[in-house]
């Protein structure tokens, strides 16, 4: 049973599904932050996480980071590290929303849109998102591909 | 282990070469050596929303705010919420919330038609609702705009008179606490 489900993961139709799936999303959720880049800056900022000479180098490179590792991703292009580059992606944003969330901070995702609202977002709602997320991205990294020529 | 970290390397270095690239042949470039500033952001995306027409709100202090309110010669508008603003405003300072700003301009329009200087403000030096106020109002057409960067946490900090809900003028923050 186990060994049907695993190769099951492994298939290459679900694996590709899972890149898909997990790629498209971190395209689709870099193009805001990449045309907005100045309201991706306060987004970070509200984070209250990063020392004020991060803020601008986090808002150029992080949007960039989660579309070329997505575009990567998608194409089949060294793929099991992209996908743990996004894993880890996930595993920070997992991290640092738990931290506001446990300081009762005010502050908005900036996930997919650069859009900021006055009550900031769900943080429950979002962990539960971006565990979520993390699925497609074990299944990746974490099943056996004899498909994976990376 | 060395092949993945040779990926990884490339993954990162090209994300960073075209972020940096991209920032670089941008309309309004995000300045990379700079600390963190808060009205800059908003500055900015205001020169994107007018299709490169460069704006610049001049900052203002505390001590020629004061003298310009005293002097009935500008409006100071509080760019926060309304709660905030009814738990503790600047002496003399008229709400406008920048969250709320289609809904309550019209509320205060033949105000600001009667007076030169408009002013903003916000929580202080780190918020943004008095830039995107300042922004508001460009776009209606008003020219004489100032803000007040320090806002009201260095007005309370200097000791400068503040008033509540009830028009209760206060000396400062503290005994109102």
């Amino acid at each position: 049973m186990n060994k049907k489900k695993s190769d099951f993961l492994a298939s290459l139709p679900v694996q590709v599904l899972f890149r898909f799936i997990l790629g498209g999303l971190f395209i689709y959720a870099s193009i805001s932050k990449i045309v907005h880049p100045f309201a991706f800056a306060k987004i970070i900022y509200n984070y209250k996480l990063l020392p004020d000479h991060l803020i601008y180098i986090s808002a150029i490179a992080l949007p960039w980071v989660e579309m070329i590792s997505g575009l990567f991703l998608v194409a089949g292009i060294f793929k099991r590290t992209a996908a743990i580059i996004l894993f880890s992606l996930l595993i920070i944003f997992i991290i640092a929303i738990s931290f506001n969330l446990i300081r009762g901070l005010d502050f908005d995702c900036g996930c997919f849109t650069t859009v900021t609202t006055e009550n900031g977002s769900n943080p429950v709602g979002l962990l539960i998102r971006d565990i979520l997320m993390l699925i497609p991205g074990g299944i990746i990294i974490f099943a056996p591909s004899c498909n994976r020529r990376d | 282990m060395k092949k993945f970290l040779w990926q990884l390397a490339v993954m990162l270095a090209l994300s960073l070469f075209i972020g940096l690239a991209y920032n670089q042949f941008s309309k309004s470039p995000l300045p990379l050596l700079r600390k963190y500033d808060a009205h800059l952001v908003d500055l900015s995306i205001n020169n994107k929303a007018d299709k490169d027409q460069v704006v610049h709100f001049d900052e203002i202090d505390a001590e020629t705010v004061q003298s310009l309110v005293e002097s009935d010669t500008a409006i100071l508008l509080d760019a926060r919420t309304t709660e905030e603003f009814e738990s503790c405003h600047i002496s003399k300072a008229v709400s406008l919330p920048s969250s709320q700003f289609e809904g309550k301009y019209n509320n205060i329009a033949d105000l600001l038609a009667d007076c030169k200087t408009i002013i903003t403000y916000c929580e202080g030096i780190h918020c943004t609702d008095s830039s995107m106020l300042a922004m508001e109002l460009h776009k209606k057409g008003y020219q004489d705009i100032f803000i007040y960067k320090g806002g009201i946490e260095e007005w309370i900090e200097l000791g400068n008179p503040l008033e509540s809900k009830n028009d209760v003028r206060i000396n400062n923050y503290h005994k109102y606490e």
